[in-house]
Parts: structure tokens; sequence; C-alpha cells
């Protein structure tokens, strides 16, 4: 690219009128672009539901899309073996995973905009891990948040001790001089600090305890509940609006600190928002399926190459590929072994590595061409 | 319409960094060049003016007005600041990046009269062959060209440019310069620019203010400010002033022999 031709013809143009044909080609085009993003939303939404469709009809008893439709209408229209299946069973871990992929690609989006840093998600900046630590106190040693909440002990704790390290996270950035990197860096003294402690725990664990332990982490859908869906779905409803209503300042901030302020974007207050929004997301999701890795940091990277850094598609891409990415996973850990459900953690890494790999590749060789 | 600057100072902690500073008011369609030495306090002033930071004493008024009583956003449209920083991995278009500034208080839905907005002032800098391309994929001068029109699209009645012409080689900088000087007159901009070369100051801008250590040392017209003492003090040089045969003047400068 000639830039110093760029400007000597701009010193020619002073005086070209404004609304040009040319200039309305340029808005036109803008305008055309933005139009194929919003279709590109609407294809995996349809993709989203097809797949949730499909998670729904497979499983130890396969049942055709069709008549899933119509129980999904009509609960009893297929007798209460069906609809206790799919009413009871299926549809929450499907809608489950949907949710929590949603709130992980979002979380992980939000991140990467705030930290500036595409490898920032909630498992890499220790999120996930004191998650992990707070379900492995509660299964060893009873210790937890709150007293009298049965079963719900270990997922309280997950989601107070992954709520707390973001709560830290958003302290050291009021801190006057602290910038993104060290944040980073402290999220990953966290992921340390937590993995060691969690060791611990499970060093003095029992084998059952170590066994629920390790299942907590691996993650896992089939705690879904009708109950979690409708926590999770409320959070979604007020946090993604509000997310959605800061795009433009998260844009800003893609331009770096500085020119976003210069732009009249009140950075402290942004961070403060978006993190808040980051804890709640993050902390509900780990405490609802446990550690899943890979939804946070994939989606938002795939929604980055499909839809560049505007973030008011850049946020709804992320959500909808994290909840994309989940669902299908969902599909895939019920199929590999006919008769059993592996937790979905695992399958996660295993589909989205290649499918992550493939991406950069051939992201890079377009870019080398 | 001018933009009068009294009483600034900027303090980090006990270090300040602008003392007491006063500067002549900016009328509309003056270029005025800011010139001094690395940690003169040319940014500093350039931040304060702009709202980044926060002033300890502050008499900064546009029109009469002033300006701290402007919100954020009202603020940074009437004065545009363009920082130095350069963005390098981005996947914002060129065109999404200057509708950016637009778009801060407003809804989701890109109005079509902000779209027209960006694309004339793309056509009007001659980028809008770029509009589509990222702004990471641009070279430094086509970067500095919208960086330009981000700031520009606002319609601000006082742009703040932080070394507009430091990523640039020598043509660019004429070209940058020329650009830069044909809008301020045509829009009736006040522009103020942080340059570190004085001969392209004095080129291209009517006045001068030579910063040092937080302080004014001298402003006024290109002659008043080019003097071989004054600029051998602040930059710690020898300078002697030639005259070209059109009647231009330029400092020639060397290292002092104990330097």
């Amino acid at each position: 690219m000639n830039s110093s031709g760029d400007i000597r013809h701009s010193q020619a143009s002073v005086s070209l009128a404004v609304g040009s044909g040319q200039s309305m080609q340029t808005a036109y085009s803008y305008q055309q672009r933005s139009a194929k993003k919003m279709k590109l939303l609407f294809a995996v939404i349809t993709l989203l539901v097809i797949s949730v469709m499909c998670d729904v009809s497979i499983g130890p008893g396969n049942f055709s899309l069709e008549t899933v439709f119509q129980v999904l209408i009509d609960k009893t229209s297929h007798g209460v073996q069906l609809e206790v299946i799919i009413w009871d069973y299926r549809l929450p871990i499907a809608i489950t995973a949907v949710i929590v992929g949603a709130m992980l690609g979002v979380a992980g989006a939000l991140m990467q905009t705030l930290l500036n840093n595409p490898l920032a998600e909630p498992f890499t900046l220790g999120v996930s891990s004191a998650a992990s630590f707070g379900a492995a106190l509660a299964i060893v040693t009873g210790i937890g948040v709150a007293a009298n909440v049965g079963s719900l002990l270990v997922t309280l704790n997950a989601f107070v001790f992954a709520l707390a390290t973001c709560l830290m996270l958003l302290l050291l950035m009021r801190l006057r001089g602290v910038g993104t990197q060290a944040i980073i860096l402290f999220g990953i003294a966290i992921f340390f600090a937590f993995n060691a402690l969690l060791a611990m725990m499970e060093y003095g664990a029992s084998e059952t305890q170590l066994q629920r332990i390790v299942f907590w982490m691996l993650g896992s859908l089939t705690r879904a509940s009708w109950m979690q869906i409708a926590w999770g779905a409320s959070l979604l409803i007020v946090v993604l609006p509000f997310c959605m209503s800061r795009t433009w300042r998260l844009t800003a901030l893609r331009l770096g600190e500085e020119t976003a302020v210069s732009m009249g974007v009140n950075l402290t207050r942004l961070r403060i928002e978006i993190l808040i929004c980051i804890s709640l997301l993050a902390a509900t999701a780990v405490a609802f399926v446990g550690t899943i890795g890979f939804v946070g940091l994939v989606g938002p990277h795939i929604a980055r190459l499909l839809v560049g850094e505007d973030q008011r598609f850049f946020i709804p891409l992320s959500a909808l590929l994290g909840a994309l990415m989940l669902s299908v996973t969902s599909i895939v850990s019920k199929t590999l072994t006919p008769g059993i459900i592996y937790p979905i953690g695992i399958i996660t890494s295993l589909i989205g590595v290649p499918v992550f790999l493939a991406i950069i590749l051939k992201h890079a060789r377009e870019r080398s061409l | 319409m001018s933009l009068s600057i009294k009483n600034l100072t900027v303090s980090y902690g006990s270090n300040d960094v602008l003392k007491q500073l006063r500067i002549s008011d900016l009328k509309p369609g003056s270029f005025t060049a800011l010139l001094g030495p690395n940690a003169a306090g040319k940014s500093t002033l350039f931040k304060a003016i702009a709202g980044l930071i926060k002033a300890q004493t502050a008499e900064v008024s546009l029109n009469g007005e002033d300006v701290t009583k402007y919100t954020r956003t009202a603020r940074a449209r009437l004065i545009a600041y363009l920082p130095q920083s350069f963005y390098t991995s981005l996947a914002l278009s060129v065109f999404e990046s200057v509708l950016l500034s637009l778009k801060q208080q407003s809804s989701w839905r890109v109005k079509l009269e902000d779209t027209q907005k960006v694309a004339d002032i793309l056509e009007r800098l001659n980028i809008s062959r770029l509009a589509d391309k990222d702004v990471s994929e641009l070279s430094g001068g086509q970067k500095q060209l919208v960086a330009l029109a981000r700031i520009l699209v606002v319609e601000p009645k006082v742009i703040l440019l932080d070394e507009p012409t430091s990523a640039l080689d020598l043509h660019h900088q004429l070209a940058m310069l020329t650009l830069i000087k044909e809008l301020t007159i045509s829009r009736e901009i006040i522009t103020v620019a942080a340059l570190h070369d004085v001969n392209l100051a004095a080129k291209f801008c009517d006045h001068l203010v030579l910063l040092n250590h937080g302080e004014i040392q001298a402003e006024g017209n290109p002659s008043q400010v080019l003097d071989t003492r004054l600029l051998g003090e602040t930059y710690q040089v020898s300078t002697s002033l030639e005259y070209s045969k059109g009647g231009d003047m330029y400092v020639d400068a060397k290292l002092l022999a104990s330097a």
C-alpha cells in the first residue's frame, strides 16, 4: 500500500464537495458489510436452534426431530415417558449448554477486550481454578459459604470463590498505576495459587471425595436443572443488554486507553462495570458446570475473525458461538460412545483445539497471500 | 471564538510538570506549534487541555466558557486530542474506527447521517479506498490520516496533535502538515501540534510556543521564537539561523562541544 499517494492525493482533493458519489458508495459499502454481519448472527442463531433440537433428540433412545418438536409444543403428545425424558432430562441439559456457552463466550470476549489480550478468559485468569478450589473445599471439608444448603454447597462455594477472584482483579484494577499486564500476571498468579491449594485438598481427600472433585472439575452438564436455567437466563437477560449498551465505548477501548479517554470514555467506570459483568457470568458458568476452559477463548477468537472487533457484533457473536460450541459438544459427548456421556470439559478441548488451530492456520495463510 | 489557557499547573506527586502556564489566546484558523525538548511537558499540556488528566490549577476556556463545565463527551467533541500511541493489532476497519468518534453516547443503531459524515471525511482526506481495510494493516502515514479523520469527523473547534509527524518520512511530514494547515484554515479550527522539527514548525505554523521544564520559554511568530540563544539553551545545542533565497528561516543545530 502506497501511503504517499494517499496524502498527495488528499491535497488535491481539498475542494471536493461532501456527499459525492464516492462517499455515498463508501457509506453504502459499510451498510452492506453491517447487513452481512447481521445475517451471520441470524445464521448462527439458526444453527444453534438446530443444534439444540439435535441435542434433545439424541441420547440413549434417539427420537426424531419431529417427535421432539411435537413434545416441545405439547408435553403430553407422546406419553409421560417422553415428556419426562425430554422436559425433565434432556431439555435442561441442552438449554444449560446454550446458557453456559453464551456466558463463557461473553465473559471471554469482554475480558479480552478489557485487558487487550487475546489469551484472557476466565480459565486463564484463575477464575476457574478458584471455583474448583471452592468446590473441593466443600466436597472434602464441608466448609462452605452457607449452612444448611445441602448439595448446593459445592455450587455456592464455587460461585463465591470465582466471584471473589474476579473482585480481586477488580480491586487491583482500581489501584492507581496498575496496568492491564499486571492484572494478567496477577490472574496467572491466582491460577497457580489456587491450583496448589486444590492439589492440597486432593491430597487429603478420600477416594470418593477425590472422585467427586475430579468429576466436578471435568465439567458436566448432567447437573442441569430448571432452577439453574432460570437463574442463568435471568443473569444473561440483565447482563447482555447492559454490555450491548456499552459496545461503542468498548470498541473505543480497542483503539487504546488514551484514545478512548480522549474520545470521552470514562475508563474507570467502564472497567468496573464490565468486570462486574464478567465476574457474574464467569462465576455462574463455572459454578453450574465446572471447569470448561476452551469456550471463553475460542468463541471470541472465531467471532473476531468473522466480524472483527466492532463490539456490537463481536459480543453477541461470541455469545452465540460459545453457546453453539457447548451445544455441539453436548451432542458429541453423548454420541462418541453409545451409552456413555463423557464430561463436557474433555470434549470441548478435544473438538475445540483442532478447530481452533485450523482456523488460525487458515487465517494466517490468507493474510500471507 | 478563541482558546484561552491561563494559570495551568499540573503536578505528579511533588514534581510540577507544568508551572502556572499561560498561553496567549489562540484564534480559529491558527496553527500553533508546541516546541520543546523531550519531557518538556508537551503531552501533559495537551492532556490537561483535553481533560485527560486533572490539573492542580487551570483556567482553560473556549470562547469565554470554562471547558471543565462540559461533560466528557461534549469536551471531547469540542477539543479533539490525537495521542501519539498507535494501535498495532486491531480487527477494526478504517470506517468503523472513524465512526466510533460519532457514536460514544448513541444507540446501537448507526444513523445514515453518521455513515455519510464518516464517508465524507474519508473522501475529504482521500482515503475512501481504505474504508474496508483493517486499521492494523495500514502504513504509518495511512494510520495518521485515519487518526486525523477520526478526530475531524466530530467537527471539533480545537485539535491537539501530539507529534503527528513522528512516524513519517520527510515527504509524508510535509504532506501531513500541508493538509493540517489547509484544514485548519478551511474549517477555522484552532490547531496546536507538538513538533520536534523547528524548521517544519517555522514553515507551517503562524504561532510557536517553546516549552521547557514545564514553563513557557517564548511564544510568538517564528521570527520571535527562533532565537539562537533561546533555542541553544532550551535544546542544549549550538544553533545558527540561516535564510533561503526565498526568505525562509532555517535553524542549523550542532551538538555542543562538551556534549
